[in-house]
């Protein structure tokens, strides 16, 4: 198939959607250590304290 | 638990037993493979392409939404030029023919009106009379099928066609949230819902490089891909979208979920809406189970639906119901052999539950901070109270006890052997249990008392296990061969999108 490259928005836009989009995905993985580090730590205090 | 007091057969109990958690753990590990995403996605071989694109829309009575979703279309960053909307009317008998009439004249050779003048056969059927249309000239270079009340924000489209660059993708998704505003609990529900199943699963299958399912409100496809195909969409299932998304990976072709890309559709507003939608798509995923019999947890070259990790994602979902039923049954036959090693069997159960749970409802809503806003009560409470007091007394058993034991006291009440047994076979039998009491919510909708039964029953008892409920009945229907009715879920254009 050939797709038709129509540039009608600048290269630099699309840069700069890319970036975001790979920057939340990068947000997205510090959450989740964030949530794995906490429930680590909830883990412990509950076996420790709790069980 | 010591080897000592559980014979062979009792370890088996304990195994089945812990059948329970394996659907949970499962879909922890889809979170965590979300995680992965910023270093596993497609993002690097993106380029600004906007190919000549067809927009289908298949309606039937879509009066009260069309309109919009056609002037939104209309509105998308797209050239103009490079897209045109095919609605293919399916004989629709409200004023569908004269909006779609109106719109055409309002964008001319941008809007084009087909009409079935005999319709009623399904979905499929009506996209496959667009699509012969379409397929006649060489104009069409990828083609997005949508539904008729879905809005797409203006960014949505090229954040999509910008994967096309990579000549090995077939097909392109992206990220439907519920629109209803203020809506209801149930559309909150299914807007948490879809941050679960859609922003994370899908996210996991792009790390693990295969789709469970292309949206059927937000599949773009590329005309090779859809020649490949056969230039048509399945008609003998009530899944075509997910045998869409099969066939193109078993076709040596990528599917991609774009995560940036939104629409927003309007999801049912009650719970016999979402039971008709819902069993339709359980329905279609036994016939997918079973007419890929052959593909399951059997890799091959070329796509990745044979691997063990896309099998495990694939049975977990399909078959949660009898693993809780069957954990449910292990449990209270292990509590009549040995009541310790039920009680401890129970306690790993529970403990693992209770993991999944923080870490899957944490991750959820921050996935989609905007989306939890709106939707983070029922995110929390989409196991059901029963199941929160359980993961409750499993994190702090002690505290419980202590509650339970001042309670007593102080009502002078002390309860007899028997009570205190049948209430551990009730939690024991709870998650089986928890099935047939989300059918009472079902059951008590259309009655009076039901505005307010209804949501309670979902609330105490789990949306999840209404989910599973409704999975089950889809086996039941399969089984007895019921026919196969294309039931519409009704919109009513009350969404609310963000500009």
């Amino acid at each position: 198939m050939t797709i038709e490259a129509v540039k009608t928005r600048p290269v630099v836009v699309f840069r700069q959607e890319i970036n975001d989009a790979v920057r939340y995905e990068k947000g997205l993985f510090i959450k989740a250590l964030v949530i794995l580090a906490i429930l680590a730590i909830v883990l412990t205090l509950r076996a420790l304290y709790f069980a | 638990m010591g080897h000592d007091f559980l014979g062979v057969g009792e370890w088996t109990l304990v195994v089945l037993v812990m059948l329970g958690a394996v659907p949970e753990v499962a879909a922890s590990w889809q979170f965590l493979l979300v995680a992965g995403h910023f270093w596993r996605n497609d993002y690097d071989v993106c380029a600004p392409v906007f190919p000549r694109t067809a927009v289908l829309i298949p309606a039937w009575n879509e009066a009260a939404v069309i309109g919009a979703s056609i002037d939104r279309l209309m509105s998308l960053e797209y050239p103009r030029q490079a897209l045109r909307v095919y609605l293919v009317d399916d004989a629709s008998t409200d004023e569908t023919p004269q909006v779609a009439a109106a719109k055409e004249v309002q964008y001319p050779g941008s809007v084009i009106h087909l009409r079935r003048e005999k319709g009623g056969q399904g979905k499929a059927h009506t996209l496959n009379h667009g699509l012969a249309i379409i397929l006649r000239d060489d104009w069409m270079e990828a083609l997005l099928i949508t539904d008729a009340d879905v809005i797409f924000q203006a960014d949505s489209l090229r954040k999509m066609t910008r994967h096309l660059a990579d000549p090995r993708v077939g097909a392109v998704t992206a990220y439907i949230k519920e629109g209803s505003r203020p809506g209801n609990y149930m559309t909150r529900f299914i807007g948490y819902e879809y941050i679960t199943a859609q922003a994370a699963a899908r996210r996991g299958q792009n790390v693990l490089g295969a789709t469970a399912c292309l949206a059927g409100g937000a599949q773009l496809h590329t005309r090779a891909n859809l020649l490949a195909l056969g230039g048509r969409i399945d008609t003998t299932s009530l899944a075509e979208d997910t045998f869409t998304t099969f066939q193109t990976q078993l076709n040596g072709r990528r599917v991609v979920f774009e995560p940036h890309a939104i629409v927003w559709a309007e999801e049912p507003g009650s719970i016999i809406g979402l039971w008709k939608q819902r069993l339709r798509w359980a329905r279609g995923n036994v016939q997918v189970t079973k007419r890929y019999r052959k593909l399951w947890f059997r890799r091959r070259r070329g796509h990745r639906l044979g691997s063990v990790t896309f099998g495990v994602f694939w049975f977990c979902l399909f078959l949660q119901p009898i693993f809780m039923i069957v954990s449910s049954f292990s449990l209270v036959t292990l509590y009549f052999a040995n009541d310790d090693g039920a009680w401890r069997a129970f306690h790993i159960l529970w403990i693992t539950n209770a993991v999944t749970y923080f870490f899957i409802t944490a991750f959820a809503l921050l996935i989609d901070p905007p989306i939890a806003r709106h939707t983070w009560r029922q995110g929390m409470m989409f196991p059901g109270v029963v199941n929160l007091g359980i993961v409750l007394y499993t994190c702090v058993p002690r505290l419980f006890r202590d509650l339970a034991h001042e309670t007593f006291a102080a009502t002078h009440f002390s309860p007899d052997r028997a009570l205190l047994a049948g209430g551990i076979l009730f939690i024991y039998a709870w998650p089986a249990v928890s099935m047939p009491a989300a059918c009472l919510a079902k059951v008590a909708e259309p009655h009076r008392f039901g505005r307010f039964l209804s949501p309670l029953v979902v609330y105490v008892v789990g949306y999840g296990s209404l989910l599973c409920a409704c999975t089950f009945a889809s086996y039941v229907k399969e089984l007895r061969g019921a026919e196969m009715k294309w039931d519409k879920t009704e919109k009513t254009g009350k969404m609310v999108v963000p500009t």
